[in-house]
């Protein structure tokens, strides 16, 4: 009984850490910049694409190619930030429509070069672990592995580092952060280019233990906007609790009830948030 | 006066014989449009964007070969795609278009339970014949109330002649998975696959349906494998649903057959899983390069398709069989009367396909006959190549 409820957990802890790398992204972008970025989704998408051309065709193998997929989704983060958010930031209705015209572009483009085919990287990991009866798959464990690393990272970055109290601070107020001295260009680029990159990385780690496709960005956006309404919006610290909620939903629902309610019993929760608690678990009152 | 009199005849009659001869002598031709609705975008481009290329060859074949004849008047196909997105609306929304703004008689495409009912809602009110890339086997979807839809495929042709390979390859298995896409037909493909699993001494011991947009299948698979199964079974989807249910169950331990009754390619799903997780998988399928296909796959499809889109696609075969079907039935009626067409194809003894001639199919399972059902065959994953088993007959009864 152990193992079973071990290998659950195993499922809802890295679908979880999956929603929680990409959401968190999208959560900075809007605590910082008060931006939507709708293209999030997209970006995680081409991110995954991004990895398997450097890991198959090219042959980069599995570390350099994540490597080299943060450095470059992280760029374009910073080319994002400069030339499609920074002109809108203080328009919400023109950075929105700024955000879906991106995620119109980067899915027709997407459409056009990778085309409707799907595409898989090798395991990072080949192999099971079998324990007490339960088997897990040693590539999610994997999976699990570094997102867990990189979320710590990011955290004691956050608490810890000069750069990333001026995140707190923007994200708290960004006219009194801009009062301090807080240089709130260079850390929404800095924001930008981490949220992109962990985005990126994201959808390589899922290429390697799920399947690519185009359509995985719709997918992945509808998520991250639950999992951030969940949060709160404005709430970094919650999207861990949102990320959970929505993973567990995702990994159990298919097993103990049915593997087509985990969608619509997500949305609902989100629904519910909204009508009874508007600021989500962690956020605060409008 | 003699001679005047006999130019005079003479030269009536070859005025008279002109005039009468005039519509034998020129070569007319006219333009036929057909309307073709296929998920261009969304989670079915996969298989239907390639089909719809598949389309545009057959159709550019046929005109190339002097079109469509019927009545002495010869007709030039003229394609006017549109986009299903993947979803139902989208669906009825493009046939509606193709019906009202188009005025079109014959539309081509459409896959699924739900694609097919959408379609089906517009298009046989307006009396117009629909010729979809594939049927469930849902009597919603199909049935005498719609006598002017036929589909060139169906995931039931293929059961029996899958189940019979696997009980050869696999005697030991006993109790059997089945794994469908959530378009409400799961308990349909159940329905006719159970009695000839029964019949071959195998039991249905799991069967559940998943959302077609589900990237992560591990929870799907988990649930399946509490069943304890011998083998699994995929009786729909594309390439990519099966590429990450292997994946996932070999990385669970999996050890059993793993199986498609229905076309998820074999050599795109290597492509997802790999050599060793695909290993031994096999689908009721086709391979274009293989040379146990038709001579039409080397002298036609791919000729074409290598020349006029410059890549090669599985699913294009696909949508050239629509189109050449189209083809055959309206040739065949003498009529561009959609529900002469139909009946007539109905009674058809053979149609050729890209896989062989096919028969129609479907009286029994359907209570009128609508599926073009053409001989398929079985390919297996052996060291990571896609290796032609054996062509099989097929027949929807």
């Amino acid at each position: 009984m152990a193992a079973q409820i071990a290998g659950h957990l195993v499922n809802v802890l890295m679908t979880s850490s999956i929603y929680v790398l990409v959401a968190l992204g999208f959560a900075l972008v809007f605590s910082v910049m008060r931006i939507m970025n709708f293209a999030h989704g997209a970006i995680y998408m081409i991110g995954g694409f991004v990895c398997y051309n450097f890991w198959v065709p090219l042959g980069l193998g599995p570390w350099v190619s994540l490597a080299l997929t943060m450095l470059i989704m992280g760029l374009f983060g910073l080319f994002l930030e400069k030339f499609c958010f920074r002109p809108f930031q203080r328009d919400f209705e023109k950075a929105t429509v700024m955000a879906i015209a991106l995620v119109i572009i980067l899915k027709t483009g997407a459409d056009l070069t990778v085309g409707p085919l799907a595409k898989s990287m090798p395991p990072l990991v080949s192999g099971s672990i079998r324990a007490g009866g339960v088997t897990f798959g040693a590539d999610r464990l994997m999976v699990l592995l570094i997102a867990s690393v990189l979320l710590t990272a990011l955290i004691l970055f956050i608490q810890k580092t000069k750069v990333g109290q001026a995140t707190l601070a923007i994200a708290h107020d960004p006219d009194a952060a801009s009062l301090m001295g807080i240089n709130t260009n260079r850390v929404s680029a800095l924001v930008c280019a981490t949220g992109c990159g962990l985005a990126g990385l994201a959808g390589g780690l899922v290429g390697s233990v799920l399947v690519l496709h185009v359509s995985i960005a719709d997918v992945m956006l509808v998520k991250i906007i639950g999992v951030v309404i969940l949060a709160g919006i404005g709430s970094i610290g919650g999207v861990w609790a949102g990320g959970l909620v929505m993973g567990a939903l995702d990994a159990l629902c298919p097993y103990f009830l049915s593997n087509v309610v985990s969608d619509p019993l997500g949305l609902g929760l989100v629904v519910l948030i909204l009508v009874i608690r508007p600021q989500g678990f962690f956020g605060h009152e409008m | 006066m003699k001679g005047i009199r006999l130019f005079t005849i003479l030269a009536s009659v070859f005025v008279a014989s002109a005039v009468l001869l005039q519509p034998c002598l020129a070569a007319e031709t006219k333009i036929l449009k057909v309307g073709t609705v296929n998920g261009l975008t969304g989670w079915m481009a996969a298989g239907e964007q390639p089909t719809d290329d598949g389309m545009k060859l057959a159709a550019d074949w046929i005109n190339d070969t002097g079109g469509i004849t019927v009545k002495g008047v010869r007709y030039k196909i003229q394609l006017i795609t549109e986009d299903s997105k993947s979803s139902p609306e989208g669906m009825a929304a493009a046939c509606t278009k193709l019906v009202e703004k188009d005025k079109v008689k014959f539309i081509l495409g459409g896959v699924n339970t739900v694609m097919n009912i959408a379609a089906s809602a517009v298009t046989e009110p307006a009396k117009v014949f629909r010729l979809s890339n594939y049927t469930c086997g849902n009597p919603e979807e199909s049935g005498p109330q719609f006598p002017l839809t036929f589909f060139s495929n169906s995931n039931i042709e293929s059961m029996r002649p899958q189940l019979v390979y696997l009980k050869e390859t696999h005697p030991e298995v006993k109790r059997l998975a089945l794994s469908h896409p959530g378009d409400g037909a799961g308990k349909w493909r159940r329905a006719h696959l159970e009695p000839v699993a029964k019949e071959l001494g195998m039991t249905v011991v799991y069967s559940e349906e998943w959302p077609g947009e589900t990237v992560d299948f591990t929870p799907v698979v988990k649930k399946a494998l509490a069943s304890n199964p011998d083998a699994y079974i995929f009786t729909d989807g594309w390439a990519y649903h099966a590429g990450a249910q292997i994946k996932a169950l070999r990385a669970l331990g999996f050890k059993g057959a793993i199986l498609s009754t229905d076309s998820e390619i074999v050599s795109e799903v290597l492509q997802l899983t790999g050599s060793e997780a695909g290993e031994g998988y096999f689908a009721s399928a086709w391979d274009m390069m293989d040379p146990n296909m038709r001579p039409i796959m080397k002298k036609e499809v791919i000729p074409r398709a290598s020349a006029r889109l410059g890549k090669l696609n599985q699913w294009q075969p696909w949508g050239w069989n629509t189109v050449w079907i189209l083809k055959q039935a309206i040739e065949s009626a003498q009529s561009l009367d959609p529900v002469v067409v139909a009946s007539h194809l109905r009674t058809m003894k053979k149609v050729e396909t890209v896989f062989g001639p096919a028969t129609i199919g479907g009286q029994k399972t359907f209570g009128i006959k609508c599926t073009i059902d053409a001989p398929q065959a079985i390919f297996i994953a052996k060291a990571g190549q896609s290796v032609f088993v054996r062509w099989n007959e097929t027949s929807v009864p």
